[in-house]
């Protein structure tokens, strides 16, 4: 083929410019250990890392909610387990109250069931960030208030909030509350830890029940009429230890869960968009060789001409 | 035989023809570097012999042309090849205007809003993406605490930067659009220009034909410009007479007969979508290739389909999270208000009295239950719900898909890109061994056509030296 002068010239530059813009395109993905920045340069790639990101930001979202729920939990827990200790006590009471004969003695545990009460109260209103644990859905409001007569005995205790609980999504529609109500008198969803009906629970009532009794030194009545009630909210505090548990147990395992997949995703990511350092490198170092011996080689083949040896 | 002073003659005249010669390789160096020159030759043919009692006698030779090197279907595949070339070219020039404008890019190096630094390092996606998903991530936390006035705050903040961006890529589509209006303005005065020039040409071409001689350098700039106007525009070429070519686009003749009958105009259809069409015949031009329909085609597909979808996709976010908002009730109790304004990607906002005042979001399925977060809650789930009107994706997804639609239509005209130059190196390769001037056997002929007049002197010296031998004869 007849090779015109201008031909090499031609020739060098397509072959520097298609060979910078390889170094170019090589450099950037030493630099940002990423193989792909934009759309158009591997659509199927994009199309994958851009929902494995999305993907990726929901369940941080998850996990997120995940331990907003567990220290929800835990701090429902720790009332719960105080709670228990309450009913423990009342129920301690029960029993030794059945064996006194001393009135004297009734009554002083007639005073320490109304402090129990007023604890309860207090375990009642407790708060996880700055959010009443008992107070349902309805927000600012102290869930339970008490009166007191002049010789400071509780004579009421009253519940100011609502029977509903707030869940949240841990996974794509599913969602959980590790909220408890305080209250439930219709006998459906979860059961109330102060009041339930379907237990037969009613804390406040039964506490001050047992209190009136032993004021009255009626041993009948607290062994006949507050033992079983006061086992009934026993056994429903030991029940809300149990589902808090389970409740635990189960976002442990899906945050356990969650941390696994946020792993496989971040393979994903690097698979699919991230650069194999070292096959750039190769590359890169191959494309600058090929970019030396064209100019070298040009530069010979264009440096020697017929008029060099004409005289 | 011829005689002494015949001789001289042929002396005289092989001096002038190797003298052409030389003339010819001069001009064939000096437009080495010109990309439009094709090489010329002189033809030298043997003067008419003479007869002689020996038979006929040779009389010398006459340089009777100068011939261009060129093959015209290679410069005819190479027209049609220049405007495949522009189309793509403008093509790929617009879908990175458009590629930059929806501002879509990995980044790997960054984490995105909200992602704890420990687990998620999968990266964040810049634009309207990034923003969709930590709206609705960020109504996930709200659903936490919906009290909290200042998660209340940060929603509706997320809310309107992600409504600013939607703002902000549907005025970058726009300014994109006018850009290729503009730019398709320029094209047509570039090829009305060219078109008048390849007018002028076609007459100097056909007065030299006329009056017997070949107007070579006149052909090169004219290829050279009909190469140009067919990267503009896909032009239909046919030889008229006296060397004169026919222009004619999608049909419709704009010099005919050499002369130039109509030019190129843009008319605003009323959508500020710029059309070509003739300006004295008033017939619209559909293009099948160069620039001009490389841009048309861009704008009016292309683009036209990426605004559309992103307005569906902004229109179906406004009206799905309205709906569960207005079911709401805010910490006042008060409930009907739309937490998005706007109908398409272009004015979507946030209502504004929410954001003045965050109490006002609706987030409690009650009135009585300020702390309620059902309403929240379903307006973060939003985010997997697939939608009828996004052909039955998510948010999320349908906007993946808008992005990846666009790189795939990018990347499948890079790769033609690259086919393309292929196709016309390869061609621009057979031309310039055709056409190219080389050096090499420029230095040769001069040397051929030096050594040629050198021994033609030679002969003129001797016949002189012949003329005085005979003189001396006769004294």
């Amino acid at each position: 083929m007849r090779v015109a002068f201008n031909s090499y010239a031609d020739n060098l530059t397509s072959q520097l410019g298609d060979l910078a813009s390889r170094q170019s395109q090589l450099q950037l993905q030493a630099s940002s250990g990423q193989r792909i920045q934009n759309a158009s340069d591997d659509p199927s790639s994009m199309q994958e890392v851009l929902n494995v990101q999305a993907q990726a930001k929901q369940i941080n979202q998850y996990q997120n909610n995940i331990g907003k729920q567990l220290d929800l939990a835990n701090a429902t827990y720790t009332a719960i387990n105080s709670l228990k200790t309450i009913a423990n006590r009342a129920n301690e009471i029960i029993t030794l109250a059945n064996d006194l004969t001393s009135p004297d003695r009734l009554t002083i545990y007639g005073n320490e069931v109304d402090e129990l009460i007023k604890q309860a109260v207090t375990i009642a209103n407790s708060k996880s960030n700055n959010t009443y644990l008992f107070g349902g859905t309805t927000a600012g409001v102290t869930p339970y208030t008490m009166e007191v007569d002049d010789s400071g005995k509780v004579t009421n205790v009253s519940f100011q909030g609502n029977e509903s609980v707030n869940s949240v999504e841990i996974a794509p529609g599913t969602t959980v509350s590790a909220q408890v109500p305080a209250s439930n008198t219709s006998g459906t969803g979860q059961r109330g830890l102060f009041t339930d009906v379907t237990s037969g629970a009613d804390l406040f009532t039964h506490l001050m029940s047992l209190r009136d009794h032993l004021s009255a030194k009626d041993s009948k009545s607290i062994r006949d009429v507050d033992r079983p009630l006061l086992q009934e909210d026993s056994d429903n505090v030991l029940y809300q230890i149990g589902f808090n548990g389970a409740i635990q147990a189960r976002l442990q395992i899906a945050q356990t869960q969650w941390k696994g997949q946020t792993f496989n995703l971040n393979n994903q990511v690097a698979d699919e968009s991230g650069a194999d350092l070292a096959q750039t490198s190769i590359r890169l170092s191959q494309t600058q060789t090929a970019y030396q011996a064209a100019l070298q080689g040009s530069s010979k083949i264009m440096s020697m001409s017929l008029l060099d040896y004409l005289r | 035989m011829i005689g002494l002073n015949a001789l001289l003659n042929l002396g005289a005249r092989s001096l002038q023809t190797q003298s052409q010669g030389t003339e010819v390789v001069g001009n064939n160096i000096a437009n080495v570097n010109n990309s439009a020159y094709a090489r010329q030759r002189v033809v030298i043919t043997s003067a008419t012999p003479v007869s002689t009692d020996i038979g006929e006698q040779g009389t010398g030779a006459d340089a009777v042309a100068i011939q261009q090197i060129r093959d015209t279907v290679l410069d005819k595949q190479i027209q049609g090849q220049a405007s495949t070339t522009g189309s793509l070219n403008a093509q790929q020039s617009a879908m990175q205007k458009i590629e930059a404008a929806l501002g879509q890019s990995l980044d790997q190096t960054t984490q995105s809003t909200g992602s704890s630094a420990t687990s998620d390092s999968t990266g964040t996606q810049h634009g309207i993406g990034d923003a969709i998903n930590t709206f609705f991530s960020n109504l996930q936390t709200l659903a936490n605490d919906p009290t909290s006035l200042s998660q209340r705050k940060v929603v509706l903040m997320q809310a309107q930067d992600l409504a600013s961006r939607f703002n902000q890529v549907a005025d970058n589509f726009d300014t994109v659009k006018s850009g290729l209006n503009t730019q398709l303005d320029n094209d047509v005065t570039k090829a009305n220009q060219l078109l008048k020039e390849i007018a002028k040409l076609n007459q100097q071409i056909s007065d030299a034909k006329s009056k017997g001689s070949d107007p070579n350098d006149l052909i090169d700039a004219r290829t050279g410009k009909l190469e140009d106007l067919a990267s503009l525009a896909k032009i239909d070429v046919t030889d008229g007479e006296d060397g004169a070519v026919n222009v004619a686009m999608d049909g419709q003749n704009l010099i005919t007969n050499g002369t130039l009958t109509d030019t190129l105009m843009t008319v605003d259809s009323g959508t500020d979508q710029k059309l070509l069409q003739t300006t004295n015949g008033g017939q619209s031009l559909n293009l099948t290739g160069g620039a001009m329909q490389g841009i048309i085609d861009t704008r009016d597909i292309t683009l036209a389909s990426l605004k559309t979808n992103l307005n569906t996709l902004a229109s179906n976010l406004i009206s799905e999270v309205n709906t569960v908002h207005a079911t709401g009730f805010s910490l006042n109790g008060e409930s009907g208000a739309d937490f998005f304004e706007g109908d398409s990607a272009g004015n979507i906002s946030v209502n504004a009295s929410l954001q003045q005042d965050p109490s006002k979001l609706q987030l409690s399925s009650s009135p009585d239950a300020k702390g309620d977060n059902s309403i929240a809650l379903a307006m973060a789930q939003l985010a997997n719900k697939s939608i009828t009107d996004l052909n039955d994706q998510t948010f999320s997804q349908n906007y993946t898909q808008l992005v990846v639609t666009l790189g795939q239509e990018s990347a499948s005209i890079n790769s033609q890109i690259s086919d393309q130059k292929i196709v016309t190196k390869m061609l621009d390769q057979q031309r310039t061994a055709v056409s190219g001037v080389s050096l090499d056997e420029e230095m040769t002929d001069l040397l051929t056509y030096q050594k040629a007049y050198q021994a033609s002197a030679k002969i003129v010296s001797t016949v002189n030296e012949m003329f005085d031998t005979v003189l001396q004869m006769k004294s």
